[in-house]
């Protein structure tokens, strides 16, 4: 069942209830007031008639029993009253003015007793279509004993309080409807907001991360409402941070699927030639030295993705000499730059490090690698290091703005070709950052067209946990 | 007849380099560009290819956008990429590419993909040259020295195959397959009794060789 009609039924129920407590009450009230009333009214009228009668027959009682009886009659036709009043002796009337047997009556049914001198029963009770007050007492007259008994017609009194009941009934319904009706229409409203929450929720459970709820007013649905757009919120930021994650994975794949794929062609075409083809000695060994190099190369492809790969663990940071760092770097490059005719010059000016030595020293090795593929003979490669920084910096070509920005994508190549025959696999700077990352450090890249290229690893203050 | 004349628009040189050397050794004209807007500059003033092979991902312009150019110039377009997704493969071949293949692909695969769509587009040499042996594919006649010769249909397939194939390995299935068809109940050994015929016949003891376990190759 819906919680609207649950709330509405339920409502409905307690005014019914309500208003039934309250028409019963009032209604018990009034009957309980005039009964008394009429009770009252009654007794003391019984009383007074009764004290009377038996004033009158207290003294000279006619000793022959019919002129008794006419005596008994006359005394009682001569009280004041008499018309509501029936005298029975024994089974038979002396007098009986109700026209029916008030005695009976008082045989089973329940009566109350009034105090007094009087041992006298009374009670309300209905013959035929008509309400009496009906009451009863023996009266002894000289040795006999007598009924005297009363009824009274209070039927007016009744309708009135039967007449009062429908009123209430009447009354009780309508006011029972009208407040139906305005609950519905409460509730209704009340419960709107809930449609608009469900309706925000199943965009939401569409897959509609953007859909937020209208937030109109200050009750507890508006602050439910402005929590779920809260959660909305957060939802769609991490949705849209793990589209945006699975899309550069999925980007990092397709090239390094066309990266792997390239030299693999390469290597299988040539095998394909030297197996299948007759070809001259000096085309034989150029194949094969293209199959050598494509291979080595697969291989330091391999050993870069080993490294990005590993760099999703925890590293062991230690403290390390940043001197030893730098002269690590220069050693490991010497050959190269020499061939180029490129200078090194290293100036250190910090002091330890929190780092891993051989990721660092690689990815500085690579640094100093691209500075030297942009650099010219002649020039010069410095590595500086002070307070929490380490640079690298040539006097090279420099690279346009857009491309400072692109450079540290993983295979992003300015020059696929050029940069190839050096080796490189175009995972070079990805690596630098992801190496930079690990250790909690920041990879800025500044470059000037024609006037050469800066690379700083700035180490955070805080060191990284670990 | 002209020698057919092939495009190679590739910016791996290793793998250009390599295509064209098996192209030189099957006796195909070949250019190689490894830029597409150079592709485009390039077929300004020089545009009698038979066939182009395009890569993709290229620097300049990329190969579905090279497409119309070759459209515009009559030049079939046989694709040759590292993109295995299915959307690649369905939009080079809607945008009206004759073949598609991926890397790494196999030579003598790429070889025979192109004489299909040289066949198709009737750019196919239909007169093979061997030193001096002449067929002719259509009237399936041969000639040595001017002289004809007479080759059961068989051997003239052979024939055919091993000369369209010029120093390419052929493995004895592979001939078995594409000229006895896989039907065939006879062992490879059939394969050695026509070419031991076709080297008597035509003089080639020396040309056809065998390869070890392999087949046959005929050598220029």
């Amino acid at each position: 069942m819906k919680l609207r009609t649950k709330l509405t039924a339920a409502s409905i129920l307690l005014i019914v209830i309500a208003v039934t407590a309250c028409c019963a009450l009032i209604l018990s009230f009034v009957q309980k007031d005039e009964m008394s009333d009429v009770s009252n009214t009654g007794i003391t009228d019984y009383q007074s008639f009764y004290k009377s009668f038996r004033q009158t027959v207290a003294t000279d009682l006619p000793e022959e029993a019919i002129v008794q009886r006419s005596f008994l009659v006359n005394a009682f036709r001569s009280t004041d009253g008499f018309q509501e009043f029936s005298l029975r002796q024994g089974d038979e009337y002396i007098c009986n003015n109700a026209g029916f047997e008030i005695e009976s009556l008082f045989q089973k049914s329940a009566y109350d007793s009034a105090g007094g001198d009087i041992d006298l029963q009374y009670r309300v009770a209905r013959v035929s279509g008509t309400d009496y007050f009906a009451a009863h007492a023996t009266l002894k007259i000289g040795e006999a004993a007598y009924d005297l008994s009363f009824a009274r017609n209070i039927s007016a009194i009744t309708d009135e309080i039967r007449a009062l009941a429908v009123k209430c009934v009447l009354i009780g319904v309508a006011v029972t409807a009208a407040a139906a009706i305005a609950m519905w229409l409460l509730v209704r409203r009340s419960l709107k907001p809930i449609d608009r929450l469900k309706a925000g929720a199943g965009e939401l459970a569409l897959g509609n991360y953007a859909n937020r709820i209208p937030v109109k007013g200050r009750d507890e649905f508006s602050e439910l409402a402005a929590d779920f757009n809260c959660m909305a919120d957060a939802i769609e930021e991490n949705v849209g941070m793990l589209h945006e994650k699975s899309a550069r994975q999925q980007a990092f794949i397709n090239d390094l699927s066309h990266e792997m794929k390239t030299p693999v062609t390469s290597v299988l075409l040539c095998a394909e030639t030297l197996l299948g083809r007759n070809v001259p000695p000096e085309t034989r060994n150029r194949l094969l030295t293209r199959i050598y190099d494509q291979g080595k190369w697969l291989e330091a492809l391999s050993q870069k993705l080993m490294t990005l790969v590993m760099l999703q663990c925890e590293l062991g940071l230690q403290p390390e000499s940043v001197e030893k760092l730098l002269n690590a770097v220069q050693e490991a490059t010497a050959g190269a730059l020499r061939e180029r005719g490129v200078a090194l010059t290293t100036d250190c000016g910090g002091d330890t490090l929190r780092m891993d030595f051989d990721l660092m020293r690689s990815a500085l090795v690579n640094l100093v690698m691209n500075a030297l593929k942009a650099s010219d003979t002649g020039q010069t490669v410095t590595i500086r290091a002070y307070g929490r920084t380490i640079e690298v910096i040539d006097q090279g070509k420099g690279m346009p703005p857009e491309e400072v920005g692109r450079i540290t994508e993983p295979f992003y190549r300015i020059d696929r070709s050029r940069s190839k025959k050096y080796g490189g696999a175009g995972l070079g700077l990805a690596l630098v950052k992801r190496i930079a990352q690990a250790h909690n450090a920041r990879l800025v890249i500044s470059s000037v067209m024609g006037r050469g290229t800066t690379v700083q690893i700035v180490f955070e203050q805080t060191d990284p946990k670990g | 007849m002209a020698k057919n004349r092939i495009l190679i628009v590739e910016d791996d040189w290793d793998i250009a380099e390599s295509i064209g050397l098996n192209l030189e050794l099957s006796d195909y004209d070949y250019c190689i560009i490894d830029d597409g807007l150079a592709a485009v500059e390039r077929l300004k003033d020089d545009h009698s290819f038979d066939l182009a092979l395009l890569d993709i991902m290229l620097p300049g312009m990329d190969g579905f956008a090279l497409m119309e150019h070759m459209q515009k110039y009559n030049i079939p377009v046989l694709y040759l990429t590292a993109k295995t997704d299915v959307p690649s493969r369905v939009r080079g071949l809607r945008s009206g590419a004759e073949d598609y293949i991926v890397k790494p692909f196999s030579m003598l695969e790429l070889l025979v993909r192109m004489e299909k769509i040289l066949d198709r587009s009737g750019k196919l040499n239909k007169i093979l040259r061997y030193r001096d042996v002449t067929i002719d594919t259509e009237k399936r006649t041969v000639t040595k020295n001017g002289e004809a010769v007479s080759l059961q249909p068989l051997e003239f397939d052979l024939l055919a195959k091993l000369v369209k194939f010029k120093n390419c390995t052929l493995p004895r299935e592979r001939l078995l397959n594409e000229i006895w068809g896989i039907d065939f109940a006879g062992g490879t050994r059939t394969v050695d009794i026509h070419v031991a015929h076709l080297r008597k016949k035509l003089g080639l003891e020396g040309a056809i060789q065998s390869v070890s376990k392999i087949g046959y190759r005929l050598e220029d």
